[in-house]
């Protein structure tokens, strides 16, 4: 259910070994000269700039280590000989030594200066200006820093400091600050009492409710009686000489062992995570039952997986398992390369992260990718930028594994990532990239299906889908379409809806096929709710000013990372063009954007709208505007406001802004491509389609409404929404 | 009943001259796929390039198109003080002789009305209006600019013309005094609609 997937501020019980230990502070005061540059040998030296009060030391703690990568000397710096403001703060370690240098001298000498700060947001957060130079506040900005630096909750109101925010699966990744203070935490935590073969002897360990979880429980005792009596009356030594029984006759008990022994194995790993989650501080054993999937050990694997990034939420999957049998440390080092990835593509204005040429699944060499020409015409495969970006700023940073994070993070305090950045060579850009690049996007919808979900008995009937729904953004390069990302996403299919008579039904929410454009793309987002939209859901407890009261529920409605249309949206709208030759946009209500229902993308469907994970509308959205000609609009009017009802009460829902628009001048072109429809029917279903098994008042489903009911929502009218 | 339309199509051969010569004449004109909702006349396909042509000699400039203006897109109006550290936010409640009471959390703020100052971007502020007689109204102050909030207090006998309001499953009949049908304007509530009445799945798009 949707709103399982909604994150909390969660109270996390201290760190069950806190870091008490610490080494002790050795100031490595190195002398400091002007470096040749590039200097063939580079004398050991860390940057010595001379520290105000509220500067930070930039003298390391510990030396840092040397990677095993080779670096080029070229791209290193001369250290910084005089005190550097802090904007202008960069650091490069050479030779396991880190110096200060001159972030603006990197940037001229073509390196790009990746931020580490926390006060970081993406490009699309960022403030704008008006023509006349006035400031045009992206008030979301300040919610995202808070969020990522576990400072406040989704309303931007201060976090208890108990609490902590896990919101990378939602678009928004921990700051260097929350990433330093697990690092250091989680010092000495290896968890090597956990038991990684056992963890790793089953698959997936379902996540049941409680009578279930009962029942199958006793279910599992009650088998294990029988067998082991079976056993013995066959003259077996145990329930595991009788699952290796190949007598036919014994077949089914011979199956019913194997059964009892992949449950056995899945208790035994139950076990071993219930270990992992209290030695890594994330459950209190006191309110844990052994043995129990309860609210606590549920609380810590829904953390885990957050922290860690995993799309399993509660069940506790292969990959969770897996996760599980990682040290901390590792997932500690992934998190970190998560975030620098994050990072060092937003600073480069990249977006090539290799999923146009993805590698097989099964191991096997992976087949020739899309290629493009270079300038003096040879042909190049498309590269993979994101990852030799990221690797090199791992680099420059002196970091190679955990231990070196670990180190990283002594050797600075929190408050130099006030200022911390790094500069780093990446790699050069291909010849396609420009100020102005002419990108397009492609969707398809894979494979289709328009026929109603379920037969005449009222049974789901079978329709498998080989191609899923894809989003690849092309760039237009000497004559071809160069593909830069291809990334899952959604369309629409069969919904269910509530209906102007009260009662559900289904209706087929398709996603339009066709040439579109995006003109607008929107930060931080509000989705305007139907009339129709239960209410349900519209208010929520919350902790307000020393007391636990109803608020109205502004999650999914945004802005925000839950809102309905995620962090980021990209309107689609149909440009035409009138027999008095004036253009106007047609919104049928369909967007590209950001979900927090991050399960959704692998392979349920929309209202017709494309969903991408939040993180990759941000990536996506904030290299258009970076590489398109556009306009900053900047928060535009709504000032909309409903009251409703709700025991006993009245709530307001207000929404002053749309979102922080940004105009792109041309508009982006967009075709959504129809995909392979299968099955009978080759057109939607118009109207309402009764739910098998549902009572109605009358045989004929009400007709479909009004504006309000196009595919994505509401749509506003200010889109150009002719309808 | 299949929910499902069928529809018997009469087998007839597949290829005929008379049929080629018809496609032939109609392929040009049916290039634009069917929109949904098809607004004014339109009468000529978008003016840009079939988006994923491949042009034959490299990309020249790109020449912006004619652009409309975005009248419907109203930027907010800019204030008087952008980089002042508070912020002045108004509640007005009508009816003020119902005195009533401004909320937030356990902080009484005063009777309305009330002008609360505020740090800038400090957070929105969840109020809560009381008054004898009416309803708790529950509203939100945004602390990004000045802001300035009217609220009409809604008497608890006028609860059922709200959207939102559902009848009591024991309720009586239309027009009883002790519930009456839900308001035309809520179709989404149902007099059965009971505790577990939650948001449904697809509620993000």
């Amino acid at each position: 259910m949707w709103l399982s997937t909604q994150p909390r501020s969660v109270r996390t019980p201290a760190r069950a070994t806190p870091f008490l230990v610490r080494c002790g502070i050795t100031f490595l005061v190195c002398s400091c000269k002007p470096a040749p540059e590039p200097p063939p040998a580079v004398p050991p030296h860390t940057a010595p700039a001379p520290n105000k009060p509220d500067e930070p030391a930039a003298a390391p703690a510990e030396p840092a280590k040397k990677s095993s990568r080779p670096k080029s000397p070229e791209a290193l710096l001369p250290p910084a000989t005089t005190p550097l403001p802090a904007a202008r703060r960069a650091v490069q370690v050479w030779e396991g030594q880190e110096r200060l240098v001159d972030a603006d001298f990197s940037a001229s000498k073509g390196l790009v200066v990746v931020d580490l700060t926390d006060d970081w947001a993406p490009m699309l957060f960022a403030d704008g200006e008006t023509t006349e130079g006035k400031p045009l506040i992206n008030r979301y900005r300040q919610v995202f820093v808070g969020l990522a630096n576990n400072k406040t909750d989704a309303d931007g109101q201060p976090l208890a400091p108990h609490e902590k925010n896990y919101l990378e699966l939602f678009g928004i990744p921990p700051s260097f600050s929350v990433l330093r203070e697990r690092f250091l935490n989680d010092e000495g935590h290896d968890c090597s009492e956990v038991d990684t073969a056992k963890l790793l002897g089953t698959k997936s360990i379902p996540a049941w409710g409680e009578s279930t979880e009962r029942e199958e429980l006793t279910k599992h005792e009650r088998r294990k009686v029988n067998l082991a009596k079976a056993a013995i009356e066959m003259g077996l030594a145990d329930i595991a000489a009788l699952a290796l029984d190949t007598a036919p006759d014994n077949a089914r008990l011979a199956r019913e062992a194997k059964q009892h022994q992949a449950f056995e194995a899945k208790r035994e790993a139950f076990a071993q995570v219930e270990k992992r989650m209290i030695c890594e501080g994330r459950m209190n054993p006191a309110k844990h039952k052994v043995g129990k999937f309860d609210t606590a050990l549920r609380t810590a694997v829904t953390d885990f997986q957050r922290e860690t990034m995993l799309l399993d939420r509660t069940d506790i999957g292969s990959s969770t398992l897996q996760a599980m049998a990682r040290s901390v440390g590792e997932n500690n080092m992934l998190a970190l390369r998560r975030v620098l990835s994050e990072r060092a593509t937003h600073a480069g204005g990249i977006i090539e992260d290799g999923s146009v040429n993805p590698a097989p699944k099964d191991g096997s060499e992976a087949r020739p990718g899309p290629t493009y020409k270079t300038m003096t015409g040879e042909e190049r495969p498309v590269p993979d930028l994101v990852t030799p970006a990221t690797d090199a700023t791992l680099d420059w940073l002196g970091i190679e594994t955990a231990e070196d994070a670990l180190a990283f993070f002594k050797r600075h305090k929190a408050s130099d990532f006030r200022w911390l950045k790094v500069a780093v060579p990446f790699p050069p850009k291909p010849d396609y990239y420009g100020d102005h690049m002419d990108l397009s996007v492609e969707i398809d919808r894979g494979d289709v299906w328009y026929d109603f979900p379920f037969d005449a008995k009222g049974d789901a009937t079978y329709q498998p889908r080989k191609i899923l729904p894809s989003l690849t953004l092309f760039t237009k390069w000497r004559g071809e379409r160069v593909p830069l990302v291809k990334w899952r996403s959604t369309v629409g299919g069969w919904r269910t809806e509530m209906a102007s008579d009260g009662h559900e039904y289904m209706r087929y929410k398709g996603s339009d096929v066709g040439p579109r454009v995006w003109r607008h793309i929107v930060a931080a987002p509000v989705w305007i709710p139907p009339e129709s939209t239960p209410l349900g859901g519209m208010t929520k407890r919350k902790w307000v000013n020393g007391r636990s009261q109803y608020v109205t529920n502004y999650d999914e409605v945004g802005p925000g990372y839950l809102s309905a249309y995620g962090l980021a949206m990209a309107i689609n709208v149909e440009r035409q063009v009138h027999s008095d030759g004036h253009v106007t946009y047609f919104d049928n209500g369909i967007r590209a954007h950001g979900s927090s229902d991050y399960r959704s993308l692998s392979g349920r469907f929309s209202h017709g709208c494309h969903r991408l994970y939040n993180n990759l509308a941000v990536r996506l959205f904030s290299f258009v505007l970076k590489h398109r000609e556009r306009k900053t609009v900047g928060p535009v009017n709504l000032d909309f406001r409903r009251s409703f009802y709700r025991d006993e009460k009245t709530f307001d829902l207000r929404l002053p802004v749309r979102g922080y628009y940004f105009l792109l001048d041309p508009p982006m072109q967009v075709e959504v491509l129809e995909g392979n429809i299968k099955g009978k029917l080759k057109k939607p279903i118009e109207g309402y389609v009764k739910k098998p098994g549902e009572e109605y008042p009358t045989d004929k489903p009400p007709h479909l409404g009004g504006g309000q009911d196009k595919a994505g929502g509401a749509a506003p009218a200010a889109e150009g929404n002719d309808a | 009943m299949s929910p499902v339309p069928t529809s018997a199509v009469a087998r007839k051969p597949l290829f005929s001259w008379r049929r080629f010569a018809l496609i032939l004449f109609i392929i040009p004109a049916c290039g634009k796929p069917a929109s949904p909702q098809p607004p004014a006349p339109i009468v000529q396909a978008p003016a840009t390039a079939p988006p994923f042509a491949a042009p034959a000699a490299p990309p020249a400039p790109i020449a912006p198109p004619e652009m409309p203006d975005d009248e419907a897109l109203t930027a907010e109006d800019p204030e008087q003080d952008p980089g002042s550290a508070k912020v002045s936010l108004r509640l007005e409640v009508s009816p003020r002789s119902a005195r009533p009471v401004v909320y937030w959390g356990r902080q009484k703020l005063g009777e309305a009305p009330v002008t609360i100052v505020r740090p800038r971007r400090s957070g929105p502020m969840d109020v809560v209006i009381s008054a004898s007689g009416f309803l708790d109204h529950h509203t939100r102050l945004f602390t990004d600019r000045d802001d300035r909030l009217s609220i009409a207090l809604v008497r608890s006998q006028e609860a059922t013309t709200m959207l939102g309001y559902k009848r009591r499953p024991d309720a009586g009949e239309a027009g009883s005094t002790d519930g009456g049908l839900a308001p035309e304007r809520s179709p989404t509530v149902r007099a059965d609609a009971g505790a577990g009445f939650t948001m449904p799945q697809g509620v993000s798009f």
